[in-house]
């Protein structure tokens, strides 16, 4: 199926063919934007994230808050419910220098794999003219490990500072005593991803661009209820899932330990967010308001859904050779380690949004065509705890 | 926020970027989207589920007399290549005396940096059918069979850290503890450590002229304290008296003065009742429980190969799966859970260190005798994996870091 942009596409040497590609799939971002006031609140990140890739020039991206500290003076028991998580997230911390660190990891050890062997699929890249001799399929899975946990670990400092804007900014006062814990649980994820990157797999990658783009738009957002459901709902919701489908399928010990712990916090961050949001959205917000909140999640929901194309493996790998950017995606989309992985993600995310109220007649159109459609029905957080859904991921592999 | 003040900021971006540019290097080509670290890859033919359960041997290249009754064996493998361990690990060492088959742990004294080479301390045991066997027939060119290195007593040495170490010993306790304090003296600059170290008398202190010397190098930050039963008529700086509760108690104090309890982490390793007044005397004082740190040796189980069992059915829980499976004649609980693939969790194979130790739901077991199970750990239905022999169809739990029994 050649269109006549293909066909010019095509006579371009590679490293052109490869810039154009990356900037259409921005502009299929732009051009997905649905409403000026989403354009106006995610474009200026967009640009310096998909077009910039500010995000990996430096070390440091500062990015400027403009929302408000709330105080409260009088200190009221105002959210019951906030209260009682509060409460479980105490009972609930642990400590990431206990974990049993001592385990050897081998990242090249095709029988104790660190993530699935099929992450890469030999066949589909063979048929893509992609080819894998002998080692380099483990040392794919290392990367492809790393890249994961390396986007997860970028999303755990995301969430560390956005979980301190949220907590200053949520009007709730249980809300801000359940926050001071999502605090401390962030900096512990981010502490035990640190670790596991740089001590067991020996590589960290960048941060991925449409990862740094939800980032920016969320931090540098005035709004309160934006930065939950961009940190709380989305990229916590996505996590959630991420981390479960990793933990089902290592076979690494320590990993999978880790993990266990890490699930169960983020299972109360996401309940969290589905707590301040659920009465926001249904009953403080006009509808052109709770309608722009929608239109920003399916947003965020599109970036995502793009963000785990692994380009910055691309690029290690095959930036300079005959393999183009768009052969890696189609090895991406059509392997079926990498099909599970994008299943189990979005089967806790889109019933989260369902569950606030954001997945209204007016927009469900727009998931399925986006291929997201069938994860409308599912769990949303408030159904289920951190060990239930330890249990399940446990009770499926069994 | 404004359109304008992130356009300014996307600005400022830019400059960094093209500050960047022409900063680079121009032989680096290529973008660089991952940084590297080095890791600790783990020789796979030596990690730790393969040798522990398959021997392997090592040569002994030189014995060296600590002791009137305490030699330390030093050892190469038989590849050449260094043997990875952490201070504190021991070997289980494989000997066959008239056909019959024994196993002892001996903890590395050597120091994990030098590790072409790895040394295991032997004190000779009265009537001790295996220390005695040892010293008497392992001479300079012999070979061992042997497992592991494996062990839970062990303290990783880290470049940067600071930190404070209790080391406490009593006679050949003083192995691994060796092994700790030279590796961490000759990697962490800034850690300080003090050793208790008791005997009977002078005569007894093993690794004594090392010990000297190192306090010499090391002076600001190693601390020795012998402690004596037996006063010494030679010149010799110790305290007197047995290294028990009270004596630990005053010893302790005078520690204190230096560097706050808080600070403090306590490795442990002599004879049952030092231990256990090390370890009233620190709970009393308020000391949690993950900072005292035991080795604790019993001697080793007979294989209780006289006696017949059947086959029987068993059901393993661990790590929130239920695996189902046979336990053949003559195989332990641990070996038929490792056949089943289960996430075992175990160490010294024969009933001392007590790492494998398992609940029992139902069922009964023929464990072999005597191993480290306290009295209570008995009526509270545990059991160690690694010698217990079910004489009826059995369901255990085993304990993980995350779910300790």
């Amino acid at each position: 199926m050649n269109t006549p942009l293909d066909s010019i596409r095509n006579i371009l040497p590679i490293k052109v063919r490869n810039r154009v590609d990356a900037l259409v799939e921005a502009a299929d971002i732009f051009a997905s934007m649905r409403s000026p006031s989403v354009m106006r609140a995610i474009a200026p990140s967009a640009v310096r994230g998909l077009v910039f890739s500010v995000g990996k020039h430096s070390d440091t991206t500062d990015m400027p808050a403009a929302h408000a500290a709330h105080f409260n003076w009088a200190y009221p028991h105002d959210h019951a419910e906030m209260h009682e998580l509060y409460e479980r997230a105490k009972r609930g911390q642990w400590n990431g220098s206990d974990l049993p660190w001592s385990t050897s990891v081998d990242p090249l050890d095709p029988n104790i794999p660190v993530a699935p062997l099929d992450l890469i699929d030999l066949q589909v890249g063979k048929s893509l003219g992609i080819e894998f001799k002998g080692q380099d399929q483990q040392k794919m899975v290392h990367s492809m490990s790393s890249w994961m946990l390396s986007q997860f670990l970028h999303g755990e400092q995301g969430a560390l500072l956005a979980a301190a804007q949220v907590t200053e900014s949520v009007e709730f006062y249980d809300g801000k005593l359940y926050g001071s814990t999502q605090v401390m649980d962030e900096g512990r994820h981010v502490e035990v991803f640190h670790r596991y990157l740089t001590e067991k797999l020996g590589k960290m990658y960048h941060i991925n661009d449409n990862l740094f783009v939800i980032i920016d738009a969320l931090m540098t957002d005035s709004r309160w209820d934006l930065k939950f459901l961009g940190m709380q709902i989305m990229v916590e919701g996505l996590a959630l899932g991420a981390f479960g489908f990793l933990y089902q399928s290592t076979k690494e010990p320590l990993l999978k330990e880790m993990l266990k712990y890490v699930i169960q916090d983020e299972a109360r961050h996401v309940h969290y967010g589905v707590l301040a949001l659920k009465d926001h959205v249904n009953k403080s917000l006009s509808t052109s308001e709770r309608n722009e909140r929608e239109d920003w999640a399916f947003e965020v929901a599109l970036l995502m859904r793009n963000r785990f194309m692994a380009y910055e493996v691309y690029e290690e790998w095959f930036d300079g050779t005959h393999v183009t950017r768009d052969q890696w995606r189609q090895l991406m989309m059509n392997s079926p380690g990498m099909q599970r992985f994008r299943k189990t993600m979005f089967t806790r995310l889109v019933p989260n949004i369902r569950e606030i109220g954001l997945l209204s007649e007016r927009i469900r159109p727009h998931y399925e065509k986006a291929g997201l459609g069938i994860y409308f029905t599912g769990q949303a957080a408030p159904e289920v705890t951190g060990e239930q859904m330890v249990d399940e991921l446990d009770r499926e592999v069994a | 926020m404004s359109i304008l003040r992130k356009t300014i900021l996307l600005g400022k971006d830019l400059k960094k970027i093209a500050f960047k540019r022409t900063e680079k290097n121009s032989n680096e080509s290529g973008k660089k989207t991952f940084r590297s670290y080095d890791i600790e890859r783990p020789d796979r033919h030596a990690n730790e589920r393969s040798t522990i359960l398959h021997p392997s041997t090592m040569n002994v290249v030189d014995v060296v007399q600590e002791t009137n009754d305490a030699i330390s064996l030093v050892m190469t493998r038989q590849d050449g290549k260094p043997v990875n361990f952490v201070p504190g690990m021991f070997f289980t060492v494989i000997v066959s005396i008239e056909g019959v088959e024994h196993r002892r742990a001996y903890s590395i004294s050597s120091s994990s940096l030098e590790n072409q080479t790895v040394a295991i301390t032997i004190k000779r045991i009265e009537n001790g059918l295996v220390s005695s066997w040892i010293h008497e027939n392992i001479f300079p060119g012999s070979s061992l069979r042997v497992l592991g290195p494996s062990g839970q007593f062990t303290v990783r040495p880290v470049a940067d850290h600071q930190r404070f170490l209790l080391l406490v010993a009593g006679g050949s306790g003083v192995t691994p503890i060796m092994s700790i304090a030279k590796s961490l003296l000759a990697t962490e600059s800034q850690s300080q450590i003090y050793l208790l170290y008791g005997n009977r008398s002078v005569d007894d202190v093993i690794f004594r002229d090392e010990l000297a010397r190192l306090q010499h190098q090391f002076q600001d930050r190693f601390i020795v304290r012998h402690i004596l039963e037996v006063s010494p008529t030679e010149n010799f700086e110790a305290g007197a008296g047995r290294l028990d509760r009270t004596t630990f108690q005053k010893e302790l104090k005078d520690i204190l003065k230096q560097v706050p309890l808080t600070s403090l982490d306590f490795y442990v390793c002599g004879p049952e009742p030092m231990m256990e007044g090390v370890n009233l005397a620190l709970k009393e004082q308020g000391v949690a429980e993950g900072r005292i740190h035991q080795e604790r040796f019993t001697p080793a189980p007979h294989r209780a190969i006289d006696r017949q069992y059947q086959t029987q059915a068993i059901t393993i829980h661990a790590n929130g799966k239920t695996l189902r499976g046979v336990v053949k004649p003559g195989e332990t609980l641990l070996e038929a859970g490792l056949s089943l693939s289960s996430d075992m969790v175990f160490s010294c194979v024969m009933g001392g260190c007590g790492r494998c130790r398992v609940k029992l739901l139902s069922g009964e077991v023929d464990m072999e005798e005597p191993n480290c199970l306290t009295p209570d750990e008995r009526n509270q239905r545990y059991a160690l994996a690694c010698v217990s022999h079910p004489l009826t169809p059995v369901e255990i739990v085993v304990a993980t870091p995350s779910t300790p029994l």
